[in-house]
């Protein structure tokens, strides 16, 4: 089992401070969900711990053993889905997948994947936002990365490829440790082992929809 | 395991841009000069273009381990190697001709 443990995060945007002395841990095995309200900081606190974002402080830890931010990527522990699709428009999905995974067994795993099958002659730019999200999610829990950082996987999905990719998470999560930022708050949820609440530059640990109206995330 | 794929696709997307900016030069200060410029600034120029319109992926890219200053450096040497070939074939082609 690995454990990923992020503290004393920090990071401000011209002297705003956005996060404050943060601190999240999780291990393979778990999917933490991290809420919050639109500008709290969700999206900087996964670029932070991928190393993609310089933070003013930040301390990254995988199976206590110190990693610096600047060798997070090149480390290839964590994964890192961002809001806006990653891969290149142009290129038809059977072109894309050789490029992530050089090894022809790899390959055939993506392939045999359920739903690649049917999208595989297509350019990724014609995908639909379903099927192009439901593509990268499977890339990225193909790799050997032990943690997933995903940034909004479920946004603007239809419920058969949220369905689609909830079981992938929960297949992988059994070697992989995986956070999930989202505002679909009931799909988060459902998949996740413990989650968090990012408000007034700190986390803070909620349990259930009754403790995101109570910490004013919904107002119902 | 080495991403040879992802390396050459990221060096042809930013050549393109370095050859259309090479084009208008040679248009302007003639073949040899554009040579020159393509494996200088032209490197530069194909770098922006990758960063103005294709900056999404470089997630791609991150996610197999490659940094921005990592991916520039490969480029840079795929250039050097490019630049010798040059140097090469016109020296072949001074001895022949």
């Amino acid at each position: 089992m690995s454990t990923l443990v992020i503290s004393n995060l920090t990071k401000s945007f011209h002297k705003k401070i956005i996060l404050e002395d943060v601190s999240v841990q999780f291990s393979t095995g778990d999917i933490l969900g991290i809420f919050g309200r639109n500008g709290t900081g969700k999206s900087t606190l996964l670029q932070c711990m991928f190393g993609i974002l310089d933070s003013d402080s930040i301390v990254i830890r995988i199976n206590n053993k110190e990693i610096n931010p600047k060798d997070v990527i090149a480390s290839k522990k964590i994964g890192y889905l961002p809001q806006d699709s990653f891969l290149p428009k142009e290129k038809k999905v059977r072109d894309i997948i050789p490029i992530i995974f050089p090894d022809g067994e790899d390959q055939d795993k993506i392939f045999y994947t359920q739903g690649i099958h049917k999208i595989e002659n297509q350019k990724a730019g014609t995908l639909s936002l379903g099927e192009l999200r439901y593509l990268e999610v499977v890339l990225l829990c193909h790799l050997k990365h032990d943690f997933l950082l995903m940034d909004e996987p479920f946004s603007m999905i239809q419920p058969l490829y949220k369905e689609l990719i909830k079981e992938l998470l929960y297949t992988v999560k059994k070697t992989k440790g995986i956070a999930i930022t989202d505002h679909y708050y009931q799909d988060v949820l459902s998949i996740t082992d413990t989650n968090v609440l990012l408000k007034d530059r700190g986390l803070i640990p909620v349990f259930d929809k009754k403790d995101l109206v109570l910490y004013e995330y919904l107002t119902s | 395991m080495y991403y040879y794929r992802a390396i050459f696709k990221f060096f042809f997307d930013a050549v393109v841009f370095n050859i259309v900016f090479c084009l208008i030069m040679s248009l302007l200060t003639g073949f040899l000069w554009s040579l020159l410029f393509f494996n200088t600034v032209g490197i530069g120029v194909g770098l922006i273009g990758f960063r103005v319109f294709k900056n999404d992926e470089y997630y791609l890219y991150a996610n197999l381990g490659f940094t921005k200053k990592n991916l520039i450096s490969k480029i840079f040497c795929i250039h050097l190697i490019l630049a010798m070939s040059i140097l090469f074939v016109m020296a072949l082609f001074k001895i022949i001709l």
